[in-house]
């Protein structure tokens, strides 16, 4: 396990070298936001208080919460790394190192995503007193719940997308499907809550990883109750052993008809 | 004791086909077609601990698939592969720290990172004790004289540079045996012949088994004392340099300036290679033709100068590759 550790280290360092190029991010991160608020403050201007049970601030913490985890989230290590590994046979070169990929790659994402996330929960934080003031009944118990939460939230984004990426092993781009789970993360979690979506919709999401990714630790916060928090674990629990078990599934069959040919 | 044993040994490919044009892409997606080829056919070979060996052959030969199986990186079809008594398909993990790899044409190093933190990377995924890295570290950097870039990110060095680096990633948890695949590739002759010498001398001091594949000729006569030469995925010459150039070296290039324009006609034993103006260049078969039978034909009172040379190791590859023996 110490190696893994050294593998944070030095992805740490190795973050460090390019962080400068983040202040990008954060001017996307902030124009997103802005858009966002804008269009929620001009539905709430006509005298509502209340849109399908959300307030407005928590509405705007609600979106901001969400998109912590998907800019936060979005280093490169769970999906072009990975993809690009398969698709140039590097990984090929991987498998005979004292350590298992798999493992070394989560380890690196979380270092990667540990820097993107502190960083873009700063500025959430700041964005999110402008234009919404401190979220209303957020107390200790609520901090202390949303650490774990928030933990697995990121470590589930990075498993489904290394989990997407392994598909390179059969298909000549994973890209498109990496596309497709980005666009269904962000209509059925981080742009509305399920609230706004029929029952029959919030139910299904319920039992895919969007619910452990952004609805549910992003509810949690706004809305606490030891209840949530007990379900958004559970189903946060059982989303990583699940993926898990399919990575290291699909891994090995996928190394094994690893082909890499020529010099 | 054997470090390296191989019986039998193959590896197939399926590689896919495609039709030319839009058709065939469409058609490939629906009905996609996979031609069988068979990379490694058949191959038997051991090597000793301590040995250098060549390990050579034209592109395609089946060489680097050859490596990347002895390295645990491929699946063998059939056959059996024993690295130190580990089997490279069930014990990848054991094998790793026995075996240091050096593909010329790829990279293992972090390249935003400077060459020491990627030693200490690869010491610590090697779990070896920190104190123990320190001191491998400053003994390399000593050797290849890395002090001028030991802190420089490696994105920013030199082609011949990063190659050292790569080497001594690979060499930091003191492997038995060192795969280097193509380990000069692109490299100028002033850091080849630095390799060389470190090779040569981890070899020496240290009994590292050294298996290399190389299209330099001068890697391989410098170093090594084995040669097995693949071609179409099966061995077709495994002897020593001494026999290569034993057997293949009954031929002498005999190059002369003349002082005035001769004309040849070519006998058996001996072939006109170039005759342009007064510089003429001859092969000589020694066993049909002696140098002073050459000599003769070209007249010695007409001869202002003369060089005897053996056929180049290039040529002399270059005819086994080709299944011409000479």
């Amino acid at each position: 396990m110490k190696k893994y550790f050294h593998v944070m280290k030095t992805t740490f360092n190795d973050s460090l070298q390019y962080a400068s190029s983040l202040i990008f991010r954060f001017i996307g991160f902030s124009i997103t936001i802005s858009i966002l608020v804008s269009l929620w403050s001009f539905l709430y201007k006509d005298g509502t208080s209340i849109i399908n049970g959300y307030t407005f601030n928590q509405m705007i913490w609600y979106l901001l919460l969400t998109e912590i985890i998907t800019f936060g989230s979005g280093s490169k290590v769970a999906t072009d790394e990975v993809r690009d590994c398969i698709k140039s046979g590097n990984i090929a070169y991987q498998v005979n190192k004292p350590y298992h990929y798999i493992i070394y790659i989560i380890f690196k994402y979380l270092a990667d995503t540990f820097i993107r996330f502190s960083m873009f929960l700063v500025i959430a934080t700041i964005l999110g007193f402008i234009f919404a003031g401190p979220i209303e009944n957020f107390n200790i118990i609520t901090l202390l719940s949303a650490i774990p939460v928030y933990a697995f939230a990121v470590l589930i984004t990075g498993l489904v997308k290394i989990l997407i990426s392994l598909s390179s092993f059969w298909v000549e781009d994973s890209k498109p499907f990496q596309m497709v789970y980005n666009k269904f993360v962000l209509i059925f979690g981080v742009f509305f809550p399920l609230e706004m979506f029929p029952k029959i919709v919030g139910k299904i999401v319920r039992f895919s990883p969007i619910y452990g990714v952004s609805y549910g630790p992003a509810k949690l916060v706004i809305n606490f109750s030891f209840n949530i928090l007990k379900e958004i674990l559970i189903s946060q629990i059982l989303t990583i052993i699940i993926v898990l078990t399919l990575i290291f599934f699909i891994y090995g069959r996928g190394v094994k008809k690893l082909n890499v040919n020529g010099g | 004791m054997k470090a390296i044993e191989v019986n039998n040994l193959s590896k197939k490919f399926k590689i896919k086909q495609k039709e030319k044009g839009l058709k065939g892409s469409l058609k490939s997606i629906f009905k996609p077609k996979y031609k069988e080829k068979k990379a490694v056919n058949n191959i038997s070979f051991n090597v000793e601990k301590g040995e250098i060996i060549a390990f050579i052959g034209p592109n395609g030969a089946g060489k680097s698939t050859t490596i990347k199986m002895l390295t645990g990186i491929l699946y063998p079809t059939d056959g059996n592969i024993s690295i130190m008594g580990i089997n490279p398909v069930r014990e990848r993990k054991k094998l790793s720290y026995k075996i240091g790899t050096v593909f010329g044409q790829k990279e293992q190093l972090w390249i935003h990172l400077t060459p020491y933190d990627n030693f200490k990377f690869f010491g610590a995924i090697y779990d070896i004790p920190e104190s123990i890295i320190e001191k491998r570290i400053n003994e390399y950097k000593s050797i290849f004289e890395l002090d001028e870039f030991i802190n420089t990110p490696v994105r920013s060095l030199s082609l011949g540079q990063r190659m050292i680096c790569e080497i001594v990633a690979s060499l930091i948890h003191e492997p038995e045996i060192l795969f280097l695949d193509e380990p000069t590739i692109g490299l100028d002759p002033v850091v080849k012949e630095k390799i060389r010498v470190f090779i040569k001398r981890l070899n020496k001091e240290k009994k590292t088994t050294i298996f290399l594949t190389s299209h330099d000729v001068g890697d391989i006569e410098k170093l090594c004392k084995r040669v097995i030469i693949v071609n179409d995925g099966h061995i077709v010459l495994d002897d020593s340099m001494e026999n290569l150039k034993y057997h293949y070296l009954n031929k002498k290039i005999v190059e002369a300036k003349m002082n005035t324009k001769i004309n040849l006609d070519e006998e058996d034993g001996i072939t006109i290679l170039k005759d342009k103006d007064y510089n003429l260049k001859l092969e000589v078969d020694l066993t049909k033709k002696s140098i002073s039978d050459a000599i003769k034909l070209l007249d010695p009172n007409k001869i202002i100068d003369i060089n005897i040379s053996n056929t180049p190791l290039e040529t002399i590859i270059s005819s086994i590759y080709q299944g011409s023996k000479k």
